[in-house]
């Protein structure tokens, strides 16, 4: 069916029967999405780009972007990812679109973010038909599986007069810093770095009372 | 809240017959019932249960305030059928067993209609289409669409109950499991469904002979 007459097909019941109609006795309803990543005819769960692993964790968190027409609006989230086997996967309900009906186009994204290390993406804009009314809030049908970076952890060990530093070979390129106190004042320090099969180390002196250190991506 | 509250009545047809020698008992073929199905304000997800010779529209829901609508899901899409100076647009609509409608109840007053028919008993086939349909199960029996109606889905298909004139979202997980919660329905309570492909829903009942 062409997407005039389904667009006319499902407004046409709704308002010929008062169902977006005050006078009914049923307030107008806005338009439907459903904030999940897993729903019928689509499954795209966040994944970790070097394990392939489902996203998961209090550290991060998805929000429902909206596209107005002149702003990108927050309207749901954030919202955390389900754990376990549905790691990557998250099913936050049917959301109401403000300022929009059923049937009506919209444009949305999914923003992740790690609330620890910063890191933030958004999908793709996925265009969908809305929900609202005797029809089921829309699935985000064509919402991309997206990769993320997993966090870097910097480890630190012991090793005489001198600490290592290391972190996980494969991360994206990162700057180390260094405070000599609490509350941090960061700066940039290069060290001579190497590398085995699986991480990153350098060596510092622990000349000092005491340091502290960071990784920062370049 | 449920919109519905149905009260059901199952007579089961039985004769018994005695001679000098034995008194065994013998059933008559078959059970029927009524339902009666509470509309309430505003929209109303109903569905058939009960067999019967005529399963129109016009038949079901008689006698409905003007501006009653049904809407009963075609091929996907929604066709609607409205209630005006007493009749139906389509009163030859039907509704089948298993199969279930929105019905829109315009006024501020409850309405009750009375389904009767036919138990159906055996082995019970549900067809569910791939993409948007509304169903019930083929019983008048109210509880956990998995765990008491015996509904199994592909993973991440989509469940919807009307709960106050909105439809909520249940989605059957790949371990069997629901989020947020396995839906639950009433006696000839429906509910719409969006599957990635199409399957059956197989039950089997028996009235039951003690």
């Amino acid at each position: 069916m062409k997407l005039k007459s389904y667009i006319a097909a499902l407004i046409g019941p709704l308002a010929g029967a008062g169902i977006l109609s005050a006078s009914a006795g049923i307030d107008t309803v806005p338009g439907t999405v459903n904030f999940a990543n897993g729903a019928a005819q689509l499954n795209a769960p966040v994944v970790f780009k070097e394990s392939g692993l489902g996203v998961a964790g209090s550290d991060w968190k998805v929000e429902l972007l909206f596209q107005t027409s002149s702003n990108l609006v927050s309207i749901a989230g954030p919202t955390a990812f389900e754990t376990g086997s549905l790691a990557g996967y998250f099913f936050a309900g049917s959301i109401p679109v403000p300022g929009t009906i059923p049937g009506e186009f919209a444009t949305f994204r999914i923003r992740i973010q790690n609330i620890i290390t910063q890191f933030s993406a958004e999908t793709e804009p996925v265009e969908v038909i809305l929900g609202g009314g005797i029809m089921p809030p829309a699935n985000l049908i064509g919402l991309k599986s997206l990769q993320v970076p997993a966090p870097v952890r910097l480890s630190i060990s012991n090793n005489g007069s001198k600490s290592i530093l290391s972190w996980p070979i494969g991360s994206p390129e990162m700057a180390l810093q260094v405070s000599d106190q609490l509350p941090p004042i960061w700066r940039s320090i290069v060290t001579v770095r190497s590398t085995n099969e699986t991480f990153i180390s350098t060596t510092v002196d622990m000349g000092v009372i005491s340091q502290f250190f960071r990784l920062i991506s370049d | 809240m449920r919109t519905l509250q149905k009260l059901i009545v199952l007579l089961h047809a039985a004769s018994c017959l005695s001679s000098v020698t034995s008194r065994a008992q013998v059933y008559g073929v078959g059970a029927v019932g009524y339902i009666n199905v509470l509309l309430k304000p505003g929209l109303n997800l109903v569905g058939l249960q009960l067999d019967s010779a005529n399963r129109s529209v016009a038949s079901l829901f008689t006698d409905m305030p003007d501006g009653s609508a049904i809407y009963k899901i075609v091929d996907g899409l929604y066709a609607t059928n409205i209630y005006e100076g007493g009749r139906w647009e389509r009163p030859d609509e039907t509704i089948s067993v298993g199969e279930g409608v929105f019905v829109f109840n315009p006024s501020t007053l409850s309405k009750t209609v009375t389904f009767v028919g036919e138990l159906l008993q055996g082995d019970l086939t549900n067809s569910i289409p791939a993409g948007l349909s509304i169903r019930c199960a083929m019983i008048p029996k109210s509880g956990k669409l998995g765990a008491n109606l015996g509904l199994r889905l592909s993973a991440f298909d989509n469940v919807y109950l009307n709960i106050n004139n909105t439809l909520k979202v249940f989605t059957f997980l790949p371990d069997g499991n629901w989020k947020p919660s396995e839906p639950s329905v009433l006696t000839a309570e429906s509910f719409v469904v969006n599957t990635a492909a199409s399957t059956n829903w197989v039950t089997h009942f028996e009235a039951g002979h003690p």
